[in-house]
């Protein structure tokens, strides 16, 4: 049997406790001499450790990542129940609040990056290991038999044909010293009952009734509901409005302006949101030094940063030099942005539906002055997060709101504040000078690409104030990694020539963020398109010329050749036309062949085949929903999604005019997960980088017309 | 005060005469099943069906709908029964986070209802008519959860 290391030095923690209703298992990163909390009652609400088995037999977890669709509530409990043996039916699963022993391995608790399942399946493995081995014990000494004569199955520990439930044990377990990690075995594979199990998402049934509890459907006893306006133009402040108008409202209670708006608190929010109409606020003028009045301003301050930097010359048989560039994307999740928070005295509760704990608390100890141990976090379902859940700024304003009126607020946007106040995807330039040899063999790669940056955004929240003058010198020296993400990795270059990818951080007026796959939904599209003119260039079949390419990078040749195969690449019906993609990211390869037809700039994506290799799948079924959402999500934006910038604001403001794609135009998608015993990697995300260039490229054959920006409908095309 | 027939109760609600039906369902009724996308009947996510028919909560009156049938997401599974749609979906495990899937299921039910008189409609004019948004692109288990509904429905 494979031993497992514990990831990031975690170590198992058990404890001795007089009158234990149950067994407490922690992990902490710290050494194994930290103690749990004693009597180990089970714990109403918060749970602070990570698996609780009470001597009633319920056994609940703590999850580290929090559902916003993408089903950790169902993956990482598959993780962990597959080595505890507990009962798939009723093991419970919470939310974990406020507290860094759930930290991933950037010292945050944050649900993003693609890395639920790669983070945490190592200590979630050794955690369910660790408290069956836990039980045995405790079960060998009451039945006066070895561990080696008790096998587990559904929460039970089975001895001479009879079952014994993990609750009489759980109590004599929590006195026995926890186990060494070097003590802990684990499962073959092959006797896997929940990993790699399709198994259904945990939370289907309230998601199809209704009774799924979202952050917007938080009821706080006495809680008030708030509306907010924010300045439509990034900087600016609230300079007059009419409070009484707003005050006028039934059920309105109090108008408070903030930094950059006004929020309105009603016993409703529909009072809320009425009143807030009649504010008519207006707001101090645009008057930054930024580029942010328009698109064609930040064009121009992109350009004028790539021409400073100007293009490498190239000595080779065959230069590509071409531009591409992507607009601004919003996030649009389908549940608006809300908070509820209750600021009472020395604490805060906050019940968000939120990515990060840390960032949610990093914006509570700005306001507050509270520590870790005076902000509890009860996470919600989230109605989407692709990234925009991140972020702090709506869980700042519910807690001003609650501040101003000494109770519970739940702070609700509008869907226009949605899409005028997002973080953006940034939009970006991107240069290439490409050299191919005689043969048509890429021998230089030179990529200079312009972007609003998303960590100098970013950094000065995370960063104490006396640090805020290194922002800009970091960036400048080590990049903003988060835009750069995929540029760097081109497979098709021989192995010792290197790709010399420069990035050129403008700043702009527009707060940019995380994009469901961030920089690579940029960068897979230029890079899968350039190489693909190459291939034209060479005269060669795109895929052929890729897989011909692909001599040191085995694992993504291999999904490559599998979807070219699967898709019956180079076989079109007649009238249908394939574009093929490739990437490396969030450590998973994936491969996109996608076929259209066309007809007077009407466009049918018929189909999209796609293989991935993740490594290990833990779910398939959810795996598969993932892949299938993050391609539907990036037609979408591919075909027809801009966010652009006028007078210094957002002109979007709602589906009318930032329309998202819909049933009927959706394509046909097929799925094909590679076997592996690797371990898991990012899948989240990895749908998404390849569909872009895999539509233009079939566009290409369709048409002849290389497209370097997106959306298409900038090109005269659009959904049939 | 009006008062609204919602899943087959009369229900008081203290709303002002334009209080859209979608805030009265979720903050006077307290049925939070329903939900709110865009508010200008863009999404579908606020969907409830009104006579039997679907209309989008967040862009009418309550006070319009005084005397008719209103049925939420919560009226589906009342008797503890899922219904043909919601079996459905379950069985293909449509939902990824959620949101907007009780405004789906909801159209949806109405398609599969209104088929016992019409007749199931041809596959385009189903996609055509389900055309809710779901940001998280949940279309391709919608698509075969809305023929195994009408099998469900029809065939059982």
């Amino acid at each position: 049997m494979k031993l497992h290391n514990l990831s990031r030095r975690r170590f198992l923690q058990g404890t001795a406790a007089v009158g234990a209703t149950g067994l407490l298992v922690g992990c902490s990163s710290g050494p194994q001499t930290a103690t749990l909390p004693t009597p180990m009652q089970e714990p109403e609400g918060e749970m602070h450790e990570w698996l609780f088995i009470g001597t009633d037999n319920k056994i609940i977890m703590t999850n580290p990542q929090t559902e916003m669709g993408q089903g950790v509530n169902t993956s990482l409990p598959q993780i962990l129940a597959e080595e505890l043996d507990a009962d798939w039916q009723t093991l419970e699963v919470r939310q974990a609040p406020l507290n860094s022993k759930f930290n991933n391995s950037m010292m945050m608790q944050m649900t993003g990056g693609s890395a639920a399942v790669r983070e945490y399946y190592d200590a979630l493995l050794a955690i369910g290991a660790g408290a069956r081995l836990m039980i045995l014990k405790a079960a060998a000494a009451q039945l006066g038999t070895s561990v080696n004569q008790l096998s587990t199955e559904n929460a039970q520990v089975i001895h001479n044909g009879k079952a014994y439930p993990y609750g009489m044990f759980a109590a004599d377990a929590a006195t026995l010293r926890a186990p060494d990690p070097a003590e802990l075995t684990y499962k073959n594979p092959n006797q896997y009952k929940l990993i790699g199990q399709p198994i259904t998402h945990r939370d289907t049934l309230d998601r199809i009734t209704g009774q799924a509890n979202f952050g917007i459907d938080v009821q706080v006893p006495n809680m008030l509901n708030a509306a907010i306006v924010q300045a439509p133009i990034f900087g600016t402040k609230p300079i007059k409005w009419d409070e009484q108008a707003a005050l006028a409202v039934k059920g309105v209670k109090k108008v408070v302006a903030i930094d950059h708006g006004l929020i309105v608190i009603a016993d409703k929010y529909w009072q809320a949101k009425q009143a807030a109409a009649r504010l008519k606020a207006s707001f101090s003028t645009y008057n930054q030094a930024m580029a942010g009045r328009s698109d064609a301003e930040i064009r121009q301050a992109y350009t004028a940063a790539l021409d400073e930097e100007g293009k490498a010359e190239v000595d080779a048989a065959h230069v590509i030099d071409v531009e591409y560039s992507v607009p601004f994307l919003a996030h649009t999740t389908m549940e608006p942005m809300n908070a509820t928070a209750w600021v009472q005295g020395d604490k805060v509760d906050l019940w968000i539906p939120h990515q990060t704990q840390t960032m949610a608390a990093t914006a509570a100890k700005a306001i507050t002055g509270f520590d870790d141990e005076q902000i509890h976090i009860h996470n919600t379902l989230m109605g989407g997060g692709f990234g925009r859940r991140l972020e702090g700024d709506f869980v700042a304003q519910a807690i001003l709101a609650s501040m101003a009126v000494g109770a519970p607020v739940k702070l609700t946007w509008s869907r226009e504040e949605d899409v005028q106040h997002d973080m953006y995807r940034p939009m970006v330039i991107s240069r290439f000078q490409v050299g191919l040899d005689d043969k048509y063999v890429p021998v230089a790669w030179h990529n200079q690409f312009a972007s609003t940056s998303v960590m100098r955004r970013n950094l000065p929240i995370v960063l104490p104030d006396f640090l805020h003058w290194a922002v800009n010198p970091i960036t400048n020296l080590a990049g903003d990694m988060i835009i750069s993400q995929g540029a760097n990795h081109i497979a098709y270059l021989p192995e010792d020539v290197s790709p010399d990818a420069k990035q050129l951080l403008v700043d702009t007026n527009i707060p940019c963020g995380a994009w469901r796959s961030v920089g690579h939904s940029s960068n897979c599209f230029f890079t899968e398109s350039v190489i693909d003119e190459a291939a034209n260039m060479a005269g060669k079949d795109p895929y052929q010329y890729r897989s011909d390419l692909m001599t040191h990078t085995p694992r993504e040749k291999a999904v490559l050749d599998l979807v070219a195969k699967k898709a019956n690449w180079g076989n079109a019906p007649a009238g249908r036309f394939q574009g093929i993609a490739v990437e490396f990211a969030f450590m998973s390869y994936t491969a996109m062949v996608l076929e259209m037809s066309i007809d007077a700039g009407n466009i049918t994506v018929h189909k999209v085949t796609c293989a991935v290799d993740c490594g290990k799948v833990v779910n398939p079924n959810g795996a598969i929903a993932q892949i299938e959402g993050g391609i539907n999500f990036a037609l979408s934006s591919a075909m027809q999604g801009e966010i652009t910038i006028a007078d210094g604001r957002v002109q979007q403001s709602n589906f009318h005019d930032y329309a998202l794609m819909r049933l009927a135009q959706s394509p046909a998608i097929e799925v094909h997960l590679m076997p592996s015993e690797e371990k898991p990697t990012g899948l989240g995300e990895v749908g998404v980088p390849p569909l872009a260039p895999a539509l233009c490229n079939a566009l290409f054959a369709a048409t002849g017309e290389r497209v370097r920006s997106l959306p298409l409908t900038k090109h005269g095309y659009q959904f049939a | 005060m009006i008062t609204l027939n919602i899943n087959g109760t009369p229900v008081n609600l203290d709303v002002e005469a334009d209080t859209p039906l979608l805030w009265a369902i979720r903050e006077e009724a307290n049925l939070t099943g329903t939900k709110f996308g865009c508010g200008i009947g863009q999404c579908g996510a606020c969907t409830v069906l009104v006579d039997g028919n679907p209309m989008h909560s967040c862009s009418v009156p309550a006070s319009a709908l005084q005397g008719m049938h209103i049925e939420t997401i919560e009226s589906l599974a009342a008797d503890g029964t899922l219904n043909a749609v919601q079996q459905a979906w379950l069985e293909l495990d449509v939902p990824q986070c959620g949101y907007c899937q009780s405004g789906l299921i909801m159209a949806a039910t109405a398609l599969v209802r209104n088929a016992k008189t019409g007749g199931k409609p041809s596959q385009e004019v189903l996609e055509q008519q389900l055309n809710n948004i779901c940001r998280c692109g949940t279309y391709n288990r919608i698509r075969p959860a809305l023929d195994r509904a009408f099998d469900l429905a029809y065939e059982a």
